[in-house]
């Protein structure tokens, strides 16, 4: 289980907390233009690197706020939070790749 | 507002009043007892904003507390529970929130806040006695060791799945914790059970 480091709470339990998704995708400005494969690009695709994610996560059953994290899909490693709107800090190249 | 004769605990159907104890028996690790009709209200606004603080602190007599998990006031009496960043509960040991509600939506006047009573919503139980943290420990994955929790600190966690607002109360220790009203059977029978290896005392509220 992941020890996830709320931004108002402190470190609690994974099963408090809902995935909200790859963090910084932003909705087209018009979507009404797009083909269907840009489209389906946007609904569906994601990046899935062995690595850093950026995501979401809302504490569901906590403070009900949500935030980002940088996360290592290797190590399970939380590296970075930070909120919502913001880009993400600096981080350091993964050592293992 | 429901009429009296009509309002009854969730848990009445347990008959709870007949069996309980005054207090807690020697030999018992915990002792349950049900809070069912206790004041909750939901206040939110901005902790920021220096008028709303003092509007509020000014109306309570009590200081709002900034950090989530905080809490100011008296246990057995009128308390301020910091829930989130902009949200608060208001909870009073009382069974009448509309005073206390109108005195809160005065003090905000036209500030971006709100007052919303949600006493209805809940149901507190308590659960003391020197085994309380290791029932809480079966079905909560909060840390309540007292280096990281303590009297005057609060959280919203999970019991046994259920959403649960727990705070403590004194070094006994003494926990209350606040499930929604219908889960107030599941989390009564799920405690009793949890807690019988340790002996459990039912008390009369």
């Amino acid at each position: 289980m992941l020890l996830i480091p709320c931004p108002h709470c402190g470190p609690r339990a994974e099963i408090e907390f809902s995935y909200g998704g790859e963090a910084h995708i932003a909705r087209p400005e018009e979507p009404d233009e797009l083909t269907d494969q840009e489209w389906s690009d946007y609904v569906f695709m994601r990046r899935n690197p062995k690595g850093v994610v950026l995501e979401r996560w809302v504490h569901a059953h906590g403070c009900r706020r949500w935030f980002n994290a940088a996360r290592d899909t290797v190590t399970y490693e939380i590296l970075a939070i930070y909120p919502m709107g913001q880009n993400p800090p600096e981080l350091p190249e993964p050592r293992y790749l | 507002m429901v009429e009296d004769f009509l309002r009854q605990s969730p848990l009445s159907h347990l008959a709870l009043a007949a069996s309980g104890r005054s207090q807690r028996a020697e030999e018992d690790g915990v002792a349950l007892a049900e809070r069912p009709y206790r004041t909750v209200i939901t206040l939110r606004g901005q902790a920021e904003d220096a008028v709303f603080v003092e509007a509020i602190q000014r109306a309570l007599g009590l200081g709002l507390p900034r950090k989530v998990g905080q809490v100011s006031g008296d246990p057995r009496g009128r308390e301020i529970l910091c829930l989130g960043p902009d949200e608060w509960w208001v909870t009073d040991a009382a069974d009448d929130a509309e005073p206390l509600v109108t005195s809160l939506t005065e003090a905000v006047g036209d500030l971006f806040a709100q007052v919303v009573d949600t006493s209805d919503n809940w149901f507190a139980l308590e659960l003391s006695g020197p085994r309380a943290r290791d029932v809480l420990a079966k079905a909560c994955p909060l840390d309540l060791h007292p280096r990281t929790f303590g009297p005057a600190r609060c959280a919203q966690s999970l019991l046994a799945k259920a959403p649960m607002t727990l705070q403590q109360l004194d070094d006994t220790p003494a926990f209350r914790l606040h499930v929604r009203r219908s889960f107030a059977d599941y989390a009564w029978r799920w405690l009793s059970d949890a807690g019988r290896e340790y002996g459990v005392s039912i008390l009369q509220s």
